[in-house]
């Protein structure tokens, strides 16, 4: 069987659908999972069939093939069950061609059973599994795979012809990079997984599996490697987990709502992921990922603040260039927060501040606005925040037209109406596009809300107000924890070796330790930094080409000499 | 009790430095120059050595008890009685503590930056957000003590370093003038007064049974006073290098001028006190939420709480009452110096009496049992 | 979940205390005072807003503000903007008081807009005044208010203040600008020390030494010019500094950026003369005490370069007798600023500070400004100058 087998149905031991106790019951309504879950498997073919006809056969895309095989002299009559669309018929054709037309039965060994033959020696499928209660079986017919029933027996023969559409594995839509790897995850977990097995090929990357969503019983998977990862964070997931009871789980932004921890933080407690390469690197340092089918993001916990402005891309560029953008990416950040509400405090509050013949000049620009600059700058911001939404619902063709028009119109208008000051205008801008320089779209968009109450307190405060604003915000990141993790660390509580991946990322050579507070078991990544910094040879003359022959010559003969 | 081992020597540190640097850096400067002339920074300095003094007591009892807190181990030294009456004392001395701190912080507000906003306001501002922060942990606490280190020094440091352009060294001599002409009790008193702004050092001893590595406490707090300490000292000479003696009396918040003086001749900014101050909120916030905490921390456990969120709220129309009484700026400042002092004698007196108490009873039971060392919980 | 219900409770109550602005003040609501005149009243009706009470020791202060009108200096590379040149950016007003709030309060009642000095980066004080009343008054009026910078420069103007608020320069639309630039520039030449408000408030207080402050004239109405520097006593002038003595006074206070061009006679040759630029000085004051008397030594050092030489004497080998003849010139012209200092009583080199930090045994038998001044006004002083000349330009003759 291979690594998918267990994804491709329902456990068997979960009832399809709403449990059998308590209210449910009490209604006459006989549902098929009802009906199934009575139903016991026979040696009667017909019987069989009905048991599945009776409680599925009203839906369309539910098929039964019958049809007969012949062996060992007698004809045998075989019923396949499948769903239409969701198994795959070629393969199914490849089963039935060989029971039908290429059965061997020179070969077959006269000792075991018939069913075992078949099982063992005229099924050219590479996934079987034997069913033995009907509910077991539903569940296999109605993940998409086929069932093969024999007359005669009581088992049946589950076929793993599961073939749900997938798209191809694109480019991650959310996280694009200029360097780095293209492939990101689609919808179907058992693609995902083997995306993930592709990038680390160790036996200590575990997969578990769990199904969750009593009606939906969607696959989610969470992967670890052990022996680097801390056991305990395993344990707490798998508890995490296990404690989600629910009829379904849609995808993974709705498991994330169930497993964080503080809910109502803005922050981000859990990273999503488009890509496969980001995800095992969070393996490999210490976290666990999820992966839920039929969502093309996987979860990573736990997750700390300084992970939602970091991308792969990081670790992919040098360092210097790396840190670099990373710091502009992190000045970015801050703008997104505070520039509109420094402006308002700047302008409302404190105009000495700001350069004499500046100050004079801004106070021109706004002499015939009508608006104080709270009302100002909180009107442009908002139309922003509505004309990002409606450039993200719109269709594409559409959507990058309006927002260049958008910008454009609204901005020049209300300048040129008099409603805003021009100054205003550059600072909203700033803001937003500052807003889009955060690679996490959930970390950006906290930020981004979290302006608009830093925005009410300079209008009323002005500066103080902002820095008390800021207190509260800085206060809460303290205090929040993501599955123990303290949400700001490596930075507080201060870890030296952390802080070389922090703000700037330093050679990946120098990062030599995992991060310290996922408390990993094995916390060693490089061994041998100082060896990499150094020891580097120059197997080319640095001076010119002749010299370079030369010595590349006397080297020859040197080996030549000791050869000899 | 089980506690969580989870603050590391360097949040202890950090935790320590910030919560030391307050309200008070603005007016100190004045407060000791004016009592020691020139020979104020020498003061500050010796402040310093005085609240390291303190910082070891407490570390030692910490180190003797590691599983307890201050309060905790107080209950078995000088019994449970005794020490609610002592603890209460703390509690309520921590308490105005704060509430002076956020009516200083509120005057200077109101006087130099939002005018016409009436103080009750922006004394509520501050005194919300400590309230809210006070719930956390102790844990929780130290990191956000920790995280506001670098806030509350660097800008100080910047406007040291920008205003050693206007220092004039004749400004500083005599150095050594508490050695000349300074009357002894001045210089006593100055030191008591600059000491009295580093009680809140005193968070060690609810945080040490919180460390991981508990043994390196006494470094830690060493190093927490000596930064805020130096803190002080760096400020007080600069003020001291670009106002003189007699201009410094004058001044009623020097360390704000000493702000207004320094300017960044080309960069956006024109001023940067307004900065300064608002940067000086975290500060002011970081001094008010140790002293609250302390004092909250101290009632939970006169009272019994289990928890002490319970209380954080009550203790706040208490912080506001008390920070309204002070009828004037001259008179908050006559009692936060009172007050100040008064408290040393609590906050170093008691911690030194709970150390004798400690060495007594430990010589007392080391001569009744063979083996010597004392056990770590009682 | 009982502790959300607290915070709902608090939130509720506190909330409503919130709301409001109340200093929320528009940029271009401010009447943003860029430069203000102080003159003595003359013969003029004084207003009095602030009650009969209102006494200082002048008989009245006149007022006069540039206000800066929004819209009338746009942002931008000479766009000209909505203003055209004939129309002032700024708006002059004056008022007048029995002292300087209520002269201020006078200026507010003609204002719409609250009267707003954050930006306020000059104030002039007509010579007359610090002649006569001096300004302490003045100072402390400013020290007070919180919105005054204290780099702001405090100037003292040779003749009436209130023309220089008129002036209009040509090469800044801002009168008040012009002359911070021309103050600062000045600064930056190595023309003037950097004589800020603060730092003649430090001074001021400071008993060992006497605060000067720049000295400027306003000539055509538009020409401000810088006349060197005004030295006080006690809040009073008590006479002024010209260029050259104020090069002097740099030199001998250690002020390292030097920027005046002097011009000395060609030794052996009379009829011409080379003038020499200070490119950088260093000095070193000394007061030694001789059991009974102080006295004061001043080294300085004084390295420049050859601007310009009249006549035809080549100067590469005349230029040891240049500096030594410049030293003599600098040092006697520094002994001469000293015995004009004396005259008026009026340590501005510091020299008591100096006594107050390094003897304090002996400040403590002066320990009163007046002691002080009347032990300088007799304080004998040697000063000692070397120049070097470094360098000669493009021209190696």
């Amino acid at each position: 069987m291979n690594i998918l087998g267990p994804l491709k149905y329902r456990k068997a031991n979960q009832n399809m659908s709403r449990t059998q106790s308590g209210r449910s019951e009490s209604y006459p309504v006989r549902t098929p999972s009802i009906l199934l879950g009575k139903g016991r498997l026979t040696k009667d073919l017909e019987k069989n069939l009905a048991i599945f006809e009776d409680a599925l056969g009203e839906n369309a895309d539910f098929l039964i093939r019958r049809f007969q095989i012949q062996a060992r002299r007698r004809r045998l009559a075989c019923g396949l069950l499948y769903l239409d669309g969701s198994s795959s018929k070629s393969d199914m054709n490849d089963v039935m061609k060989a029971l039908m037309l290429e059965m061997d039965q020179s070969s077959q060994s006269s000792t075991k059973t018939f069913f075992d033959v078949v099982v063992a020696q005229c099924i050219p499928y590479a996934d079987v599994t034997i069913k033995t209660t009907a509910l077991d079986a539903s569940n296999w017919l109605l993940s998409g795979n086929s069932l093969l029933f024999l007359d005669g027996f009581e088992e049946a023969i589950g076929l793993s012809t599961q073939a749900f559409k997938e798209r191809a594995v694109e480019q991650p839509q959310t996280e694009q990079v200029i360097q780095g790897s293209r492939e990101g995850f689609i919808e179907s977990i058992g693609t995902n997984i083997s995306l993930l097995r592709k990038r680390s090929r160790s036996s200590d990357l575990h997969i578990e599996l769990m199904q969750i969503g009593e009606e939906t019983a969607t696959n989610v998977a969470y992967c670890y490697v052990k022996g680097i990862v801390n056991e305990d964070l395993v344990q707490e997931v798998r508890a995490r987990l296990e404690r989600v009871k629910t009829d379904s789980v849609y995808g993974s932004g709705y498991l994330e709502q169930y497993i964080e921890d503080n809910y109502y933080s803005p922050f981000p407690q859990v990273q999503n992921t488009e890509r496969p390469d980001k995800a095992v690197a969070a393996m490999l340092e210490g976290r666990v990922v999820l992966l839920v089918d039929g969502s093309p993001f996987a979860l990573i916990v736990p997750a700390v603040f300084s992970q939602f402005y970091q991308t792969t891309e990081d670790y992919d560029t040098r360092f210097l260039m790396a840190s670099m953008i990373r710091v502009i990416r992190l000045v970015a950040l801050i703008f997104s927060l505070v520039f509109p509400s420094l402006y308002v405090s700047l302008i409302s509050f404190n105009p000495e501040m700001i350069p004499t013949k500046f100050a004079v000049a801004v106070a021109g620009g706004r002499a015939g606005v009508p608006f104080p600059a709270i009302a100002e700058i909180f009107g442009l911001e908002l139309i922003m925040e509505i004309l990002r939404e409606a450039t993200i619902r719109l269709p594409q063709q559409i959507g990058g037209a309006l927002s260049i028009v958008g910008v454009l119109v609204i901005g020049q208008a209300a300048v040129q109406a008099g409603f805003v000051s021009p100054i205003t205008v550059v600072i909203v801008a700033l803001t937003t596009i500052g807003s889009f320089a955060t690679p996490a779209y959930n970390a950006a968009i906290a930020l981004r809300m979290l302006r608009f109450p830093l925005m009410i307190m300079a209008g009323m405060f002005g500066l103080y107000g902002v820095m008390a604003g800021l207190i509260l915000i800085s206060n809460h990141l303290n205090s929040l924890e993501s599955f123990g993790v303290p949400y700001l660390s490596p930075a507080v509580p201060g870890n030296r070796l952390g802080l070389r991946d922090t703000i700037v990322r330093m050679p990946v050579w120098s990062m030599t330790r995992r991060p310290k507070q996922l408390q990993t078991n094995d916390e060693v990544r490089v061994r041998n930094d100082k060896d990499t910094a150094r020891n580097k040879g120059r197997p080319l003359s640095p001076t010119t080409g002749v010299t370079r022959n030369v010595s590349a010559r006397t080297s020859r003969e040197e080996q030549r000499q000791r050869h000899e | 009790m089980n506690k969580p081992k989870s603050v590391t020597s360097l949040q202890l540190t950090f935790s320590i430095g910030t919560s030391i640097i307050g309200v008070g850096i603005l007016a100190f400067p004045r407060i000791t120059i004016s009592l020691a002339d020139t020979g104020a920074p020498m003061t500050a300095v010796f402040a310093v050595l005085c609240a390291m003094l303190g910082g070891l007591v407490l570390v030692h009892l910490g180190l003797a008890y590691q599983d307890e807190t201050l309060f905790e181990y107080a209950d078995h030294l000088v019994g449970r009685i005794l020490g609610g009456v002592f603890l209460f004392a703390i509690g309520v001395y921590f308490l105005e503590l704060s509430a002076l701190a956020t009516r200083e912080f509120g005057e200077v507000v109101v006087t130099s930056v939002l005018q016409r906003t009436p103080i009750p306001v922006t004394v509520l501002v501050i005194v919300l957000l400590v309230v809210v922060a006070s719930r956390n942990d102790v844990a929780k606490f130290t990191r956000i003590l920790t995280f506001y280190m670098p806030i509350v020094y660097f800008p100080a440091l910047v406007i040291v370093a920008l205003s050693l352009k206007n220092a004039k060294v004749a400004n500083l001599m005599p150095l050594l003038a508490t050695f000349h002409d300074v009357p002894f009790q001045n210089t006593v008193l100055s030191t008591g007064i600059v000491t009295a702004l580093f009680q809140n050092f005193m968070i060690a001893g609810i945080v040490i049974p919180f460390m991981y590595q508990p043994q390196r406490a006494k470094k830690s707090v060493l190093v927490g006073i000596g930064l805020g300490g130096a803190l002080y000292v760096l400020l007080i000479y600069s003020a001291l290098s670009v106002f003189g003696t007699e201009e410094m009396k004058n001044l009623l918040w020097p360390t704000l001028e000493l702000a207004k003086t320094a300017a960044m001749p080309t960069f956006f900014l024109e001023r940067l006190d307004p900065i300064f101050l608002a940067v000086w909120v975290t500060a002011v916030f970081c001094a008010i939420y140790a002293a609250y905490y302390l004092s909250i921390q101290a009632f939970s456990h006169v009272l019994r709480f289990q928890d002490h969120r319970a209380l954080c709220f009550m203790g706040m129309p208490l912080v506001f009452t008390l920070a309204r009484l002070p009828s004037n700026i001259v008179d908050l400042y006559t009692v936060t110096k009172m007050w100040g002092l008064i408290g040393l004698t609590l906050t170093f007196g008691y911690p030194l009496l709970l150390f004798l108490i400690h060495l007594v009873k430990s010589r007392h039971v080391a001569a009744k049992k063979r083996p010597r060392r004392v056990g770590t919980t009682s | 979940m009982k502790a959300v219900w607290w915070l709902a409770l608090t939130m509720t109550f506190t909330f409503p205390l919130l709301t409001g602005c109340w200093d929320r003040l528009e940029i271009e609501d401010r009447g943003t005072i860029l430069g203000l005149a102080v003159d003595p009243v003359l013969g003029e009706h004084i207003s009095n807003l602030s009650g009969p009470a209102a006494k200082s020791d002048a008989r009245g202060y006149k007022l006069t503000a540039q206000v800066a009108i929004p819209g009338r200096i746009p942002l931008g590379p000479g766009e000209g903007g909505t203003g055209s040149p004939s129309e002032k950016p700024v708006w002059v007003v004056s008022a007048t008081g029995k002292t300087i709030q209520d002269a201020m309060n006078g200026l507010q009642q003609q204002l719409a807009d609250k009267v707003f000095l954050g930006h306020l980066r000059v104030i002039l004080v007509n010579q007359q005044l610090a002649n006569t009343v001096g300004i302490v008054d003045i100072q402390d009026f400013l020290r007070r208010n919180a919105e005054i910078r204290r780099l702001a420069w405090l100037v003292v103007s040779k003749g009436a203040a209130d023309k220089a608020m008129e002036a209009a320069p040509k090469l800044e639309r801002v009168p008040t600008l012009y002359l911070v630039g021309t103050l600062d520039h000045a600064v930056q030449m190595g023309k003037m020390p950097n004589l800020f408000l603060g730092n003649y408030w430090s001074v001021y207080s400071a008993k060992g030494q006497e605060p000067l402050l720049p000295y400027v004239s306003v000539r055509d109405g538009d020409v401000i010019r810088i006349e060197g520097l005004a030295a006080f006593r006690g809040g009073h002038m008590v006479g002024a500094l010209d260029p050259l003595e104020t090069a002097s006074y740099m030199e001998m206070t250690d002020q390292r950026r030097a920027g005046y061009g002097i011009a000395y006679p060609m030794p052996g040759d009379p009829e011409h003369s080379v003038i020499l630029r200070g490119t950088n000085r260093r000095s070193r004051t000394r007061v030694h005490h001789d059991g009974q008397r102080l006295s004061v030594d001043v080294y300085s050092r004084i390295e420049v370069n050859i601007e310009e030489k009249t006549g035809t004497r080549p100067v590469d080998t005349a230029i040891p007798q240049i500096a030594d003849e410049a030293s003599q010139a600098a040092a006697q012209g520094q002994l001469e600023l000293v015995k004009k200092t004396q005259g008026w009583k009026a340590d501005i080199f510091g020299i008591g500070e100096y006594v107050r930090g390094r003897d304090p045994e002996l400040w403590k038998t002066i320990s009163t400004r007046e002691k002080w001044e009347e032990i300088y006004a007799t304080l004998p002083f040697r000063t000692h100058v070397k120049v070097y000349i470094r360098r000669s330009g493009m021209s190696a003759r």
